[in-house]
């Protein structure tokens, strides 16, 4: 769906993207992860068309974004920093979608507005509460049954009902019409229940973008006990992460997890657990494999 | 639903249009109020007057007025900047700028659609008034004029093209929404108001130029707000008020700034197109504008500040030249080194701006000025010795005292263009006294008016001649020589029919009479004739002086001033010229017709001279006045003053010096 070759921006003499590399299968939950001024909103300006790299390309289906139009109706946009026209009200917005966007629903614009009982259609954005203009953004979007859905930190200053709400319906646009979404964000927590891509984004190039299953199926954590001391790590197995309290070690071993607890097995253990992984820990135990600096990485 | 024209959103439009409603609401009760509505209160409040209404019925001055009152540029302008802010606000604010191009429009469209959007808020009012005006013509009888509301209409769309053009072009160099604003009006303003500040500093620094020439803006044109006004009216004959003439060169000049606008349009889509919207919020969005903006308002913003405090130092710093320059270029130069980091700073947005590439470009600009100012110091350019051939000037007109002759003879105007380059050649002597001058002087004001229709003007300060060098002794001559030369001062200092003229009233003005009029006498009207006619003996036998630079010259402190009618309307030899140069300044943002202004094209000035000559001599001046101090060797004229009684001998006079009487000085 969305293919960024070799993307390099900077601003004011300050490297914001470079030679950036990402691919957004069609179809993905994309979960965009760095830590602030990664260059995560950065480069979802240069996906929804608003800035222009200084060299490399960007093709949404395989069309490059600059200046389509007809690619950019298929796409919707929710900024971590919502515009509306000063004094429109939430109809007032809907009309305007609908005369830019084609494949705007106005149907299924008020059946979704039902799930959102506090918003007042015929009052003024700029009145609502951060949340609520968070929700106006969303009615608006899904209403255009985009085929790319972009969001840049999108569920900030939304209470947890509501979060719960919004995922719902995306993960409906999903699964009926095969929706792919970018979401930006900088909590893993948030996105390890919903995304199915995850990209780590750090000063400015991607330097780890994998399937959730891939991830999951690459990183094992299992917790051993054995009646002396630890014996050698079987081969095949690579030891990321290693903490030992008496005769309890906790391993992080690159591997599928059947694999690994097959090969711990054979070392007769006292005690073997494998234990589920946290998206966060994933990552943090992958990138000391790959030698990085975590804490330069990692929030 | 997206046009399926391909330069035109629907709904973008239609957005524009109910967001900026306000404005054209606004302009269109500005408009009604201040013409529709004026015309019809003045036609009613005329009605009660039966002798005005039928005289305006004649005539329709007051509908004329009221719809050409409006005819001013600057209004549009203003108008035309707010309503480009407006439409296009969405590029200075970054979360609105980022999601109006996420929209599914490109920027081809988006520019198109707000062009088509401002155009219509602008027109729309304009079209409404006008067919309200016209309306209101037809209704008060003035048919046959009904052209001139939609000449005005005419006038609006070429003033909206034109100032639109420039919104567009400083809406996209621009990434804030005030200095949108501000470079607006610099873009609108700034040739002229660089013309002003060059012509005051070379002033201060050229021999022979005053500050009085500033308003000769030969770049006038570069400023529609400005030139607008004088070149696309409607003249009117001020005498009979019966002529409506819209000027030679109104179409065209209403043609060519239009285009002007559309091309300034085109250069801001490009613009547009290359936007880099990360640039939203600075101070230039335009990369290579940066450097431009910075080095040419540092050098104008050091210019104008050096000559605001010039004019403080003139007095503190008149008595040498040399010392008044070395100040100038310090103070510029010291002004343009700080200017330079303070707009660096806000272009920047950091005070860190002490960098080497900074640094470099501080010192280039230094150079530049530094370079400039001696040019001009040394007269490098050329402005000192600018005289033009006699061949290419239509008249001079020279000024001493309060005496101005036209020339127009075409070996006269060569004399005196000798004359003025012996003057230029003697700049050594004369230039410190340019300044501040502690003995007795003349004004030598000169002012050429060429046949392409420009015109140039010098003043210099003629010192007592007594004591000075022979060259400077032998020009004064001269120059003396052609004011004092008796059939000059028969024909040009009174007038071409002086055997004509007869004396009807003299008003004596002794130096030490009482302010109480209590010496005042009335005298038959032979013996004004006899005062006149003997004033003019001694013309003829060459023993009045009309002005003098001799300072030691003895004359009268006392004088008298003549009342002289004449049968027919006087016409002086600057009848083409001299309603042209009246003096009025073509810094006037409001004319709203013309007349004759000294700011018209050739063309128009040709062809409204014969027209005006012939108004003039059916209206004319019936009088002439003049101003005399005797000198002793007036003996007709004393003799005449002491027969009629005005004076019983010459020992009634007080008995002074040039230097006294007319001469100037500074001390």
């Amino acid at each position: 769906m969305i293919q960024i070759d070799n993307v390099s921006k900077s601003f004011h003499g300050t490297q914001a993207l470079d030679h950036l590399q990402m691919h957004v299968p069609k179809g993905a939950i994309y979960g965009l992860v760095g830590p602030n001024g990664a260059g995560k909103s950065t480069i979802i300006r240069h996906i929804v068309g608003a800035y222009r790299p200084d060299e490399g390309e960007i093709l949404i289906d395989g069309e490059n974004i600059r200046e389509n139009a007809s690619i950019k109706e298929k796409i919707a946009y929710i900024p971590d920093e919502i515009f509306y026209f000063a004094q429109a009200t939430t109809l007032d917005m809907m009309h305007y979608y609908k005369g830019l966007y084609p494949s705007f629903d106005e149907q299924y614009f008020y059946k979704i507005c039902k799930c959102f009982p506090m918003l007042n259609l015929k009052k003024p954005i700029r009145s609502f509460s951060k949340g609520t203009i968070k929700q106006v953004a969303f009615v608006l979007a899904l209403s255009i049954h985009p085929a790319l859905l972009v969001l840049d930190e999108p569920v900030d200053g939304l209470d947890p009902v509501m979060r719960r709400q919004i995922w719902s319906l995306i993960m409906g646009e999903v699964a009926d019409r095969g929706t792919t979404v970018l979401v930006s964000s900088h909590n893993l927590r948030e996105l390890e229940d919903v995304c199915d891509h995850i990209g780590i984004l750090s000063h400015g190039h991607i330097i780890l973008e994998r399937s959730l299953d891939n991830l999951q199926s690459s990183v094992t954590k299992v917790q051993v006990a054995f009646d002396g001391d630890l014996p050698p790590i079987p081969e095949g197995l690579q030891v990321l992460h290693s903490v030992t309290n008496g005769r309890v070690s906790t391993l992080i071993l690159k591997g599928q997890p059947r694999e690994a607890q097959e090969k711990m097995a054979a070392l007769h253990p006292l005690l073997l657990d494998v234990l589920p992984l946290s998206l966060e820990e994933i990552f943090i135990y992958e990138m000391e494999g790959e030698h990085y600096e975590v804490k330069n990485i990692l929030f | 639903m997206k046009s399926k024209t391909s330069f035109f959103n629907k709904t973008i439009y239609k957005k524009n249009l109910t967001r900026f409603v306000a404005f054209p609401l606004l302009y269109f009760a500005f408009l009604f109020i201040s013409m529709s509505c004026n015309m019809l209160v003045n036609r009613l409040n005329m009605q009660k007057s039966p002798d005005a209404y039928i005289q305006t019925l004649k005539t329709h001055q007051d509908l004329y007025e009221g719809v050409m009152n409006r005819n001013v540029p600057i209004f549009v302008a203003i108008y035309m900047i707010l309503v480009t802010l407006a439409v296009f606000s969405y590029l200075y604010q970054r979360r609105s700028c980022n999601m109006m191009h996420a929209f599914p429009v490109n920027r081809k469209i988006m520019f198109s659609t707000g062009i088509a959007s401002i155009l219509t808020l602008t027109l729309l009012p304009q079209l409404a008034v006008t067919l309200i005006n016209t309306i209101l013509y037809l209704v008060f009888g003035a048919g046959s004029l009904v052209w001139i509301p939609w000449y005005w209409m005419l006038c609006m769309i070429a003033y909206d093209l034109c100032f639109l053009g420039i919104a567009l072009f400083t809406a996209m160099i621009s990434g804030q929404l005030i200095t949108n604003f501000i470079f607006y009006w610099i873009f609108n303003f700034m040739f002229m108001a660089a013309e002003v500040v060059i012509r005051v500093l070379l002033s201060f620094l050229c021999f022979g130029v005053y500050s009085s020439d500033i308003y000769r803006n030969k770049l006038l044109c570069m400023t529609p707000s400005a030139y607008l006004p004088h070149h696309t009216g409607i003249y009117i004959n001020d005498a009979t008020y019966r002529i409506y003439h819209i000027l030679p060169e109104a179409l065209p000049t209403l043609l060519v700034y239009a285009l002007v606008g559309i091309g300034l349009a085109g250069l801001a889509y490009l613009l547009y197109q290359h936007k880099a919207l990360e640039t939203c919020g600075d101070f230039i969005a335009v990369p290579f504008m940066k450097p431009v903006f910075t080095l040419g308002m540092t050098f104008f913003a050091s210019l104008l500040a050096t000559v605001g405090i010039g004019y403080a130092l003139t007095n503190l710093l008149s008595e040498n030249e040399t010392v008044f320059f070395i100040s100038i270029m310090i103070l510029c130069l010291g002004i343009g080194v700080i200017l330079y980091f303070i707009i660096q700073m806000l272009i920047d947005r950091t005070r860190h701006v002490w960098k080497r590439r900074y640094m470099k470009y501080c010192c280039i600009y230094t150079g530049v000025i530094f370079a400039f100012l001696l040019c001009v110091r040394f007269d490098v350019f050329g402005i000192e010795r600018q005289v033009p051939t006699a061949s290419d000037v239509f008249e001079v007109d020279m000024t001493m005292g309060e005496t101005t002759y036209a020339l127009t003879d075409a070996d006269e105007i060569a004399d005196f263009i000798s004359i003025h380059k012996e003057i230029i050649n003697e700049k050594e002597e004369l230039l410190d006294y340019s300044r501040h001058c502690s003995e007795p002087y003349g004004f030598l004001d000169i002012s050429y008016h060429l046949k392409d229709g420009s015109s140039l003007s010098r003043s210099y300060r003629l010192p007592d001649y007594a004591g000075k060098s022979e060259a400077y002794q032998n020009t004064c001559q001269k120059l003396l020589s052609l004011f004092n030369d008796k059939d000059a001062i028969l024909t040009h200092g009174i007038s071409k029919n002086y055997a004509e003229l007869q004396a009807e009233d003299v008003t004596f003005y002794p130096f030490d009479a009482p302010d109480d009029g209590s010496e005042e006498k009335t005298y038959t009207n032979a013996q004004l004739q006899n005062l006149y006619e003997a004033f003019v003996q001694d013309i003829k036998e060459g023993n009045y002086k009309i002005t003098d630079l001799d300072a030691s010259a003895p004359c009268y402190s006392d004088s008298f001033a003549l009342v002289l009618r004449s049968p027919e309307p006087i016409l002086l030899d600057r009848t083409k010229y001299s309603f042209y140069y009246t003096g009025r300044s073509s810094l006037s943002l409001f004319t709203n017709y013309v007349s004759v202004t000294g700011a018209l094209s050739p063309v128009s000035k040709m062809a409204v001279a014969e027209e005006t000559k012939e108004a003039v001599a059916a209206n004319g001046d019936m009088t002439a006045h003049l101003y005399i101090h005797p000198t002793p060797d007036c003996t007709h004229t004393l003799q005449a003053m002491i027969d009629m009684g005005m004076i019983t001998n010459t020992d009634d006079l007080t008995l002074s010096t040039a230097g006294e009487v007319y001469m100037f000085t500074d001390e």
